[in-house]
């Protein structure tokens, strides 16, 4: 049976674009700060999967980011090097520097010394060995900001960039060694950014789209090229120092490789243009390189992966962090979070004929858009699965129903003090919105019996602050709400307000303090609670008689779990982790009852974007999972209603029969943002359309084509 | 001063050497453009779109024009057949053909009249009259083997038509020759055919590089010469003039010309480095140049056209479109030092025997400053002083308009003395209806104050005036009347005078800049506030006229539907297997 499934299209949060990023090699985990001063670390062992996130505050700015082992370190227009804690995702120490406003920041690569480049012209220079951040050194004040800087390998020397010039300097002595004129034809020449290869060559990206190689003893330019139309503005240079990656302004990336010619006595380096890629639209900011994957962010604000040979581009799109969406099954109501508000909808509804069938749209005259891409010839992404032929047979099968009723928007909420939101809940109930940020818990009680009264009053919440995850039981009258890793069990009445009857402290049984994924079970006969840590850890809690007990932890994982539910049902317990495999845990006889079939299929183990949530199928025996561009729905009995399936012509339905016979089947939603049930033959999916980020961003450079 | 804007492709041309040449469509805005032999295209200027065309088998050998009498396209194939066609037809191999027996040299289209053919033999016939007659036409040589037609045009003279040719012959020496048409048949009257030769008076060996026959304001015929002098040949008066020089063209190589409109010219040639080309706009009423414009690529003997406020050039590999804008030239002083004077070594044999009366009209009041060979401002400053002094307004509302050039220390006088005679101090001028019942009162003084707004002066001259002659009270009277001027009154004002009004706003609040500021008078803020007021308006008016122009250009080409509604969320309820 058919299901009816309400695309909300206009969930279109404003797309944050990316500042900088800094790529930890070791535990292969990414920080990226965007411009609303928010940081997000991805981790990038498997599937890149967003991992922590820190708010931003408002007038704040992250310029750049560095990794000192497991600590996070950023730098910005404030004026301050902080060091952040990646477990309670809050500051953790904050030191001013000298010079007002941070350009740039370098780690060194025995991860001793960190340097900040400052808008007076200071080059700070901190020690951060002993998980301390002490005061070095200031080297000599120099004209203009800096605007970055890099050590070299062994962090003897430290080459810096500012306007129209280049400094190396000694790092022991903070006195430069060498200036280096960047100016030319009398015009101000502004170092975007530097590399500096271990044989001293210093490589500037500048203003001007050159590409230059410097003799750093000497200060003479070795070799420059002219790679872009507009300000290159970073370097990215391969572990090896074999290859180096470039980009800016003029979003092209563009592949420097190193080339050894000459006889045997004598050979020399020389480095040559390699392929160049055509990957984003708007100016890039940063690049990493991870391993054969090329790291690049921008103004676009997608996070993008790519690699060649072979070639490959994956992309991910700009979004609020997950939990981004909440429903109410009954009323129909969906909460949509954005940066720093909150709207309540009202869904729209169908008609219905007296046979009590639903009425299809006829009407249904949409053209087919096909997308040209000409203008810019934009690299695809690389999916997995052959999107075209999935496009036809769904266009086929396209049906609009009939809309009696346009969905409705309730109230939109403001966070209070405007702070950005970390995590939000709509009560099963629906008459309860939950909000945290960083610094403040919110309920709300939202009345809205008829459409034109509607009210929201505040419910009193004490002996909790904030959080970082909550989640209501099936009954709306309990809170369960993380912190700090401490899980906090709230008894909740609308009208009286919400308090804390038990607290839970987790570091018994999960390895970190930031929890990722809390999820609490809504009809199983004992009431779950699940928590689950950025370690991939998982610990479960059963409600004993009036209070909440440690039950069990789950087998332990090599890598992070994406999503968890709890098949109601069954009373298991399913979680998928970011390299694609899928456990099933009996909760009642505490064990793995079976790995899923999905991991027989190529097509599944083939995937590159991790599942961003998951939850059982309500009618049948099924698993329905979620990403970033699809919607993928997985059948433990293989003989499932797919067999009735109108036929197509053969050739083209092969894939697909394939599929079907296996109880895999794959519906493709670019950009999948959010999916719930709201019935047995009812759902609702958050679509956000890439045009719609597209059209958000600001303009890129393009080309004009019709002046001379 | 004329400014020209960003430079535009409109077409890319198929072959330089096949390139036919360019002429206005039905609409004004839209061309068509013959591309090559057998290509011609429709393009709309605004925003350079192929809005048509039409292919053919047989060869065009000029340009296809639009026939208002016959609302159809023509065009001309193998010299010697015509062939006519509509704007929806789809194949031009199978319009009817008409064979002439004389070889076609091109068609021109005229505004009200029928188009005409010129026929490479020298003669031409209208259109309709030609075709009935294409069999019988006669067949006499007009103009000698060794001659050329170079160009060729239509005008009128005191609603006669002519028909101007500019004739090159084998040593390189230039002939016009003009003939009457006779009404309705096209042809000449062969009795009335003039020739003159073109050469210039003082006898340098300077020969012709550019020559443009104007018939849109003057029907004259300009020619530049290589020692860069442009010269005219009235075609009304049948008299030469040197306009004067152009040096930023290089003289070396011909130059294209064509009629820009507001007495300016346009001229395209190699720059003088000759290193790329400039496209020079030159008035030609104050012999200097008001635009320079540089180009990359000079072509020689470039089709140059103006069309819809646009310059349309033929450029090595495409078809450029450069739209310009001009503007009524108030300020001289901006053109100061682009004038370059050359020394005139010619001598002139100049006739002082001047006739006794002069040659306009005057008023008697000036008749004995004449003589003294006063110059005009000062003849107004003494007559208009006296009249002042005897406080005769009705005198002055006559004798002012006599004259051109009114200096300004006159211009304040008068206003002072309208404000006088009007006496507003005994309004009150923040009240809006008692100036409203002011104003509207059809007097002498305000027909005067009306009539001064409208003469130019000079901004530099006038503000010293206006400060010392005008009190700061006056001056508010003055904004408040301009203000009811604009906004309340029902006379009908022409955008040339409203924006002298407009100036005279910013040049009062110039005036008196410093007590607008250091008082705190209410009735200053009021005033001031009003003309903010206006002037917000009328930009916001602008802005709605600019906003509503594409939506109504829409509706008149019928594109326009239905509004979609935008209302509607993007949200739809589909029915999906899951």
């Amino acid at each position: 049976m058919a299901c009816k499934l309400h695309r909300v299209r206009y969930y279109n949060p404003k797309p944050v674009q990316v500042n900088c990023v800094a790529f930890n090699k070791s535990n292969k985990l990414l920080a990226l700060a965007r411009q609303d001063a928010s940081i997000e670390i991805w981790d990038l062992n498997y599937a890149p999967y967003l991992i922590k996130c820190i708010p931003g505050v408002e007038n704040t700015s992250v310029e750049a980011l560095g990794w000192v082992n497991e600590r996070l370190l950023s730098t910005g227009l404030g004026g301050a090097l902080v060091e952040w804690d990646t477990d309670k995702l809050s500051i953790k120490y904050t030191v001013m520097l000298t010079g007002y406003a941070a350009w740039c920041l370098d780690v060194n690569s025995a991860k001793e010394l960190v340097a900040v480049g400052t808008e007076q012209g200071y080059v700070n220079l901190y020690s951060v060995e002993n998980d301390e951040i002490v005061y070095r050194k200031l080297f000599d004040k120099q004209e203009g900001r800096i605007i970055c800087c890099k050590f070299d390998q062994p962090g003897n020397i430290l080459a810096t960039g500012s306007i129209d010039s280049i400094r190396v300097w000694n790092v022991e002595t903070g006195q430069a060694t060498c200036r280096i004129s960047v100016a030319r034809r009398g015009k101000e020449t502004i170092v975007w950014c530097l590399a500096v290869l271990s044989d001293g060559v210093v490589v500037s990206g500048d203003r001007y789209g050159r590409l230059t190689f410097w003799d750093s003893n000497l200060g003479d330019q070795i070799e420059s090229y002219t790679t872009h139309k507009r300000d290159i503005l970073c370097i990215a240079v391969s572990d090896d120092e074999n290859s180096m990656y470039l980009s800016g302004v003029d979003p092209v990336i563009v592949q420097f490789v190193k080339v050894k010619s000459g006889s045997n006595k004598q050979t020399s380096a020389n480095w040559v243009k390699n392929v160049q890629r055509n990957i984003h639209e708007h100016d890039v900011r940063a690049l990493a390189i991870n391993g054969e994957k090329l790291i690049s962010v921008g103004a676009d604000g997608y996070l993008t992966l790519s690699s060649y040979p072979p070639k490959w581009v994956m992309r991910i799109p700009p979004m609020v962090p997950y939990p981004r969406s909440s429903v109410c099954a009954g009323k129909k109501l969906l909460l949509l979070r954005y940066s720093n508000y909150l709207e309540v909808w009202k869904l729209g509804s169908y008609a219905v004929n007296k046979n009590g069938n639903v009425i299809l749209n006829n009407t249904n005259i949409k053209k087919e858009i096909k997308q040209e891409n000409t203008r810019t010839q934009l690299e695809e992404d690389t999916e997995v699965i052959a999107p075209n032929e999935i496009d036809r047979h769904d266009k086929k099968q396209k049906q609009t129903l009939k809309l009696t009723e346009q969905p409705l928007k309730l109230v939109s909420i403001q966070a209070k003090g405007k702070k950005q939101i970390k995590c939000c809940e709509l009560s099963p109930s629906g008459e309860l919105v939950v909000y945290s940020t960083e610094s403040h818990i919110r309920m709300l009680k939202l009345e809205c019996d008829d459409e034109s009264n509607i009210s929201l009053t505040k419910v009193l919440i004490s002996g909790i602050t904030c959080c970082d995850r909550v989640a209501f039981t099936a009954d709306s009258r309990t809170l369960v709400a993380c912190c700090s890793g401490e899980l906090k069990i709230l008894q909740v009445d609308p009208e009286a307000g919400a308090t804390v009857i038990q607290t839970i402290a987790c570091d018994k049984y999960l390895k970190t303090k930031s929890i990722l994924h809390l999820v609490v079970s809504k009809v199983t006969p004992t009431s779950y609670i699940v928590a689950a840590d950025t370690m991939g850890r998982i610990a479960v809690w059963i409600k004993k008689a009036k209070k909440f007990e440690f039950y069990v932890t789950l087998p332990k994982y090599h890598c992070v779990l994406s999503a968890i539910t709890i098949d109601d049902r069954r009373e298991t317990l399913i979680v998928v982790y970011v390299d694609q495999k899928i456990v099933e845990y009996s909760l009642v006889d505490k064990q793995v009852t079976s790995s899923n079939k999905a991991e027989l299929h190529a097509e599944w183990s083939a995937r590159t974007a991790p599942v961003v949530s998951l939850s059982a199928h309500p009618l049948r025996d099924a698993l329905v999972l979620e990403d970033d561009v699809s919607l993928w729905v997985l059948d433990n009995n293989t003989t499932s209603d797919f067999e009735e399936q109108p036929s197509a012509p053969k050739k083209k339905q092969k894939w697909f029969k394939k599929l079907q016979t296996t109880g895999l089947h794959v519906i493709p939603l670019k950009y999948l943002s959010g999916f719930h049930w709201l019935g047995d033959d009812e759902a609702v999916t958050l679509e956000i359309l890439p045009e719609n980020i597209v059209s958000q961003l600001p303009p890129g450079i393009g080309s004009k084509k019709h002046a001379l | 001063m004329a400014k020209l804007h960003n430079y535009h492709v409109l077409c890319p041309l198929i072959d330089q050497n096949s390139f036919l040449g360019v002429a206005r469509d039905e609409l004004d805005e839209n061309v068509v453009v013959t591309l090559g032999r057998n290509v011609v295209n429709k393009y709309r200027l605004s925003d350079q779109k192929q809005i048509g065309g039409w292919t053919s088998k047989d060869h065009l050998t000029s340009a296809v024009i639009f026939d208002k009498e016959q609302d159809s396209y023509v065009g001309v194939f193998n010299k010697n057949t015509i062939k006519m066609w509509k704007d929806d037809s789809c194949s031009l191999d199978k319009s009817k053909k008409y064979k002439f027996s004389v070889n076609i040299m091109k068609l021109i289209p005229r505004d009200s009249e029928p188009s005409i053919i010129i026929f490479e033999n020298g003669n031409c016939a209208s259109l309709a009259y030609a075709l009935d007659n294409r069999k019988t036409y006669e067949n006499k040589l007009l103009v000698k083997d060794s001659e050329n037609i170079v160009d060729v045009a239509c005008y009128k003279i005191h609603k006669t038509d002519y028909i101007c040719y500019v004739i090159k012959n084998s040593k390189d020496s230039y002939d016009i020759m003009t003939c009457s048409l006779r009404d309705e048949l096209g042809d000449m009257e062969k009795s009335k055919l003039n020739k003159i030769k073109v050469a210039r008076t003082d006898s340098t060996n300077a020969h012709v590089i550019g020559k443009f026959i104007s018939i849109e304001q003057n029907s004259a015929v300009y020619f530049m010469w290589s020692d860069s002098k442009i010269t005219q040949y009235d075609l009304a008066k049948k008299s030469w003039k040197t306009i004067g020089l152009v040096t930023w063209i290089s003289t070396t190589t011909s130059v294209s010309m064509a009629w820009m409109g507001n007495d300016n010219l346009i001229l395209f040639g190699c720059n003088t480095d000759q290193d790329g080309a400039i496209i020079v706009a030159y008035n030609v009423i104050l012999g200097v140049g008001s635009c320079r414009y540089p180009m990359k690529m000079y072509s020689e003997n470039a089709k140059l056209y103006c069309f819809h406020g646009r310059i349309i050039l033929e450029a090595s590999n495409h078809i450029g479109m450069l739209p310009f804008v001009l503007e009524i030239n108030r300020n001289l002083s901006s053109l100061l030092g682009s004038h370059e004077i050359t020394q005139d070594d010619t001598m002139e044999i100049a006739n002082w025997d001047t006739p006794v009366n002069p040659m306009f009209n005057y008023p008697k009041e000036v008749k004995s400053l004449l003589k003294l060979g006063l110059t005009e401002r000062s003849m107004c400053a003494q007559v208009i002083a006296k009249l002042v002094e005897q406080d005769d307004i009705n005198k002055i509302n006559e004798i002012i308009r006599k004259f051109v050039d009114v200096p300004e220390s006159i211009i304040a006088m008068l206003l002072n003395y309208a404000i006088k005679k009007i006496n507003p101090s005994g309004i009150d001028i923040t009240n809006h209806e008692e100036v409203v019942k002011l104003c509207s009162i059809e007097s002498k003084p305000f027909t005067l104050l009306q009539y001064l707004f409208g003469i130019g002066f000079s901004d530099a001259m006038l503000i010293p005036c206006l400060r010392n002659g005008i009190s700061l009270d006056s001056s508010m009277f003055l904004l408040t009347y301009i203000l009811y001027l604009l906004v309340d009154s029902d006379i009908k004002l022409n955008s040339h005078y409203e924006s002298k009004l407009i100036d005279w706003c910013t040049l009062l609040m110039d005036s008196f800049y410093q007590q607008n500021l250091l008082t705190k008078d209410e009735k200053v803020t009021h005033v001031l506030k009003n003309v903010q007021n206006v002037v917000c308006n009328l930009i916001d008016q602008l802005t709605a006229i600019d906003n509503s122009l594409p939506l109504l250009h829409k509706i008149v080409s019928g594109k326009h539907s239905e509004q979609d509604d935008r209302d509607t969320l993007p949200y739809t309820i589909e029915l999906m297997k899951i």
